[in-house]
């Protein structure tokens, strides 16, 4: 995923006669800062490099930095001292003094210089004032030679109020041969730094492309429309690998809902036909062989039913694919569900009575519920719905509800004749019909409805047998806000 | 890789100014360096003299470190390790101005 | 939706049967053309004196300017103002005309969001015009504003609200809560025609059209207990469109 592809193709030549490996897209681009992979890359070698920069400057603050600072100090106090001796005995005692501090100085590395305000010597170890030094600069550094042997000191000066000039030092040799080696050393060592640097990023740069390459490369050919394809999984678990998972996940989902629509539009197609074809026979049998008027109202009358039937199927289709959409969950709140189904049982109970099923209710005084009160109206209706309409008279329908706490679990069985244990997994699909079925009005759409319904609500639908008969059993899970948020009283209509 | 190899050329490049930098003490130039006056022989029979002067003056006779010391001190000092020398006449100088109370 | 609707003739005669046979003021805004002449005739020859507006605008207009019994807005209008946006307009005026919607869209969010705007009754097209005749009706009367009642009273039948009691010619009769609230709401809109989609909504917040006749079976039991004793029925059916309570006074 080199940033800003350049589409090359069939409009010139590429700017450069480069071979990259098939799996990237495209070859490498003028700017190089426009790739991502570069970016990270450099981030990664600023990063290195500041932070090795930090170390170094710190280290040598707290070596060589330590030694010249100490350096200064004990030449201050020199300086100090001397000035007290002034103060107390005068010229005499100052000179007395440093012909002293000369003859007891075993470390063999002090200097000083007394001259009259005319730069003559007065005393101290140097035989002039050094042209190098102004009488203005305090801190100087002074190169003197010892034995033969070049070195160098560092010195500080000091007039006195009646016009002398006082320079006291040190020999600094060793500490700014060490300075000098610490410098180096360090520089050198930025150096590696600055090329290990730039080796971890181009490390760092492949790493990240190969590791992008995948995804693009799939996503390439998915957009070329080769929906099974999937992003490759390392295994190690990482962000990666979680990002790959996830648009493998949606690639599934797209793959799903396009089979979905394949399958609606296979079906819309082939069942729908047969009620519009029906229809429209009607109708046009009648504009040709009605006798009279009240004939061809006939025809029209049943021309609208069957108008109005195929406009029931396709509201549920919409209702599907809605459901499906994920469109509704916006409609969620929390309500009970026990009230739902007794009014439910009311209203099915009087044509259980006509047939003279038995239908029994089995529910706990109060399920607390988050979700869209009339999906799931409509899902449980759809399935007492069927139970009454394929059982035999004398039968028995029962709805039961409970909550196992982490779920409520709605089931709706009958003694029917049930469905084929072959066909129950087909059984809700859309459009599907069983043999049981085939003479009974509706077009299949029922449990498929359901279905779509209960996954909305992260729940599912499952058919077993209820030997004899079907169970039709619908699971949902009761979601954090069922239990915290009161139910709102059952909204009238 | 193009890329990668512009990329080495570029981190040398920024390398240069480095190298630079720790050539620099060398090539600058320099004044002349001062020699130092308590490095020359004169300084050395000098602060011989003082030494003998200062351990005959003392009280109780002194240890026989110090003659050791300033013994080594002269016999460096003619050998030609001035420094050396000098460095042990101090030290004979230290212990005498401890004994005498003086410094 | 499931039953067919004769037009002419039969319709006439059907509503010279309502009680409340003065005409209303009904104002439609709808612009597709077919369907406004249907239900502009159908309400003509209901008796009822319409306005047609085909776009926002002048719906709006005609809405705020006239007064009107009911108003039958389309949800999607041209001209810039939906029917939406009308309501809105209307009701923040604090005009509280009772307002039909008419939509091609279906979902539930659609209608509460009508609903919530301030609308009274909504229905997706297509529709049976039976069905629309009936709830426009229900609406002017609810919009007559009756206080709350303690007692309905029709013919003979008479049902006390707060003792849950209900008695026909003098004689008690028994029945069951779903039973009482049945005969509630159509004592409520007696007179009128009831359609069963307005008896599952109302009596048992369905909102689906079943695949069975549930309500048909459920009115049964109830002609049972309220009509068959007695010598004269209050609960008739009206063809194709729903139920009737009525009494048919001299």
């Amino acid at each position: 995923m080199e940033g800003h592809a350049a589409e090359l193709g069939p409009t010139g030549p590429p700017p450069r006669t480069e071979v990259s490996p098939p799996s990237a897209r495209g070859p490498v681009h003028p700017r190089f800062l426009h790739s991502a992979a570069l970016r990270f890359a450099a981030i990664y070698a600023l990063v290195f490099g500041i932070s090795a920069l930090a170390l170094a400057l710190f280290l040598w603050w707290e070596t060589a930095g330590v030694l010249d600072r100490e350096t200064d100090q004990t030449i201050t106090a020199d300086v100090q001292s001397l000035i007290e001796r002034w103060n107390q005995g005068g010229v005499p005692a100052l000179i007395l003094t440093i012909d002293n501090r000369l003859a007891e100085n075993v470390d063999d590395n002090a200097i000083y210089l007394l001259v009259d305000p005319a730069l003559e010597r007065i005393a101290g170890n140097l035989a002039s004032w050094p042209d190098s030094i102004p009488l203005d600069r305090t801190w100087s550094e002074l190169p003197i030679e010892r034995a033969g042997i070049r070195s160098l000191a560092r010195v500080r000066r000091y007039t006195f109020p009646d016009g002398l000039h006082l320079l006291v030092g040190r020999d600094v040799q060793v500490r700014a041969e060490l300075r000098n080696l610490l410098t180096t050393a360090l520089l050198w060592a930025l150096l590696v730094v600055v090329i290990l640097g730039l080796a971890g990023a181009i490390i760092v740069r492949g790493l990240f492309r190969r590791a992008l390459a995948n995804v693009s490369t799939t996503a390439a050919a998915i957009s070329a429309g080769d929906l099974s394809q999937r992003v490759r999984i390392t295994g190690r678990g990482d962000e990666f690998d979680r990002l790959s998972e996830t648009i493998n996940e949606m690639l599934e989902r797209i793959s799903r809902l396009m089979d979905g629509v394949r399958q609606v539009s296979n079906a819309i197609a082939h069942d729908l036909r047969t009620p519009i074809t029906r229809a429209r026979t009607r109708l046009e049998d009648a504009a040709l062989h009605a006798k009279s008027e009240a004939d061809l109202q006939a025809a029209i009358e049943r021309a609208i039913a069957d108008l109005d039937g195929i406009v029931a199927v396709f509201q549920a289709l919409l209702r599907i694919a809605e459901i499906e959409a994920g469109a509704r969950r916006s409609a969620f709140a929390a309500f009970d569900v026990a009230p739902l189904l007794a009014d439910l049982v009311d209203l099915y109970s009087a044509v259980a009575e006509e047939r003279g099923i038995s239908f029994l209710l089995e529910s706990p005084e109060q399920l607390p519920f988050f979700g869209d009160r009339e999906l799931i109206q409509q899902a449980i209706a759809n399935l007492v719905d069927n139970a009454l309409k394929f059982s035999p008279p004398g039968g028995m329908v029962r709805l039961s509800a409970e909550n196992t706490g982490r779920t409520i679990v709605i089931s709706v069985a009958d003694r029917g004749p049930g469905i084929p244990a072959d066909d129950r997994s087909r059984a809700m699909e859309r459009f599907f019909r069983g043999e049981a079925a085939r003479n009974t009005p509706g077009a299949g759409l029922g449990l498929a409805l359901v279905q779509a319904i209960a996954q909305l609500h992260a729940g599912g639908l499952s058919l077993t047998d209820n030997i004899p008969g079907l169970k039709a059993v619908l699971r949902l899970p009761v979601t954090v806000e069922a239990v915290h948020r009161p139910p709102a009283a059952a909204a009238s209509a | 890789m193009r890329g990668a190899h512009r990329i080495r050329i570029l981190g040398a490049a920024a390398a240069m100014p480095l190298i630079t930098l720790m050539l620099a003490p060398h090539t600058v130039a320099q004044p002349a360096p001062m020699p130092l006056l308590t490095d020359t022989p004169q300084y050395c029979v000098e602060l011989s003299d003082e030494v003998e002067e200062v351990r005959q003056s003392l009280v109780s006779p002194a240890p026989p470190e110090v003659e050791q010391l300033a013994e080594e001190g002269r016999r460096l000092c003619a050998m030609g390790e001035i420094r050396g020398g000098i460095v042990r006449l101090r030290r004979a100088m230290v212990l005498l101005h401890e004994i005498s109370g003086q410094s | 939706m499931r039953r067919n609707e004769r037009l002419g003739a039969t319709q006439a005669s059907e509503k010279s049967e309502n009680i409340e046979g003065e005409g209303m003021r009904i104002l439609v805004v709808e612009d597709d053309k077919d369907v406004a002449g249907f239900v502009v005739k159908g309400l003509r020859e209901s008796g009822h004196v319409v306005e047609h507006a085909d776009n926002g605008r002048d719906g709006l207009f005609l809405a705020a300017s006239e007064p009107f019994d009911a108003i039958i807005l389309d949800r999607m209008l041209p001209g810039g103002i939906d029917g939406l946006r009308i309501l809105e307009t209307l009701r923040s005026q604090r005009n509280t005309v009772p307002v039909l919607f008419l939509s091609a869209l279906g979902q539930v969010d659609d209608r509460v969001l009508g609903l919530k705007a301030g609308g009274d009754d909504y229905l997706t097209k297509p529709f049976a015009f039976a069905e629309l005749l009936a709830r426009v009706e229900a609406l002017t009367r609810r919009g007559k504003g009756e206080g709350p009642a303690t007692k309905l009273i029709v013919g003979d039948l008479e049902m006390d609200l707060l003792s849950r009691s209900v008695r026909r010619s003098g004689q008690k009769i028994d029945l069951q809560p779903r039973e009482f609230l049945l005969l509630e709401y159509l004592m409520r809109h007696a007179g009128q025609v009831v359609t069963r989609t307005m008896l599952l909504e109302g009596v048992w917040d369905y909102h689906f059209d079943p695949q069975t006749n549930v309500i048909d079976v459920h009115v049964s039991r109830l002609r049972q207990k309220v009509d068959k004793p007695f010598p004269t029925a209050l609960i008739h059916t009206v063809r194709n469109a729903g139920y009737m309570l009525r009494s048919d006074a001299p």
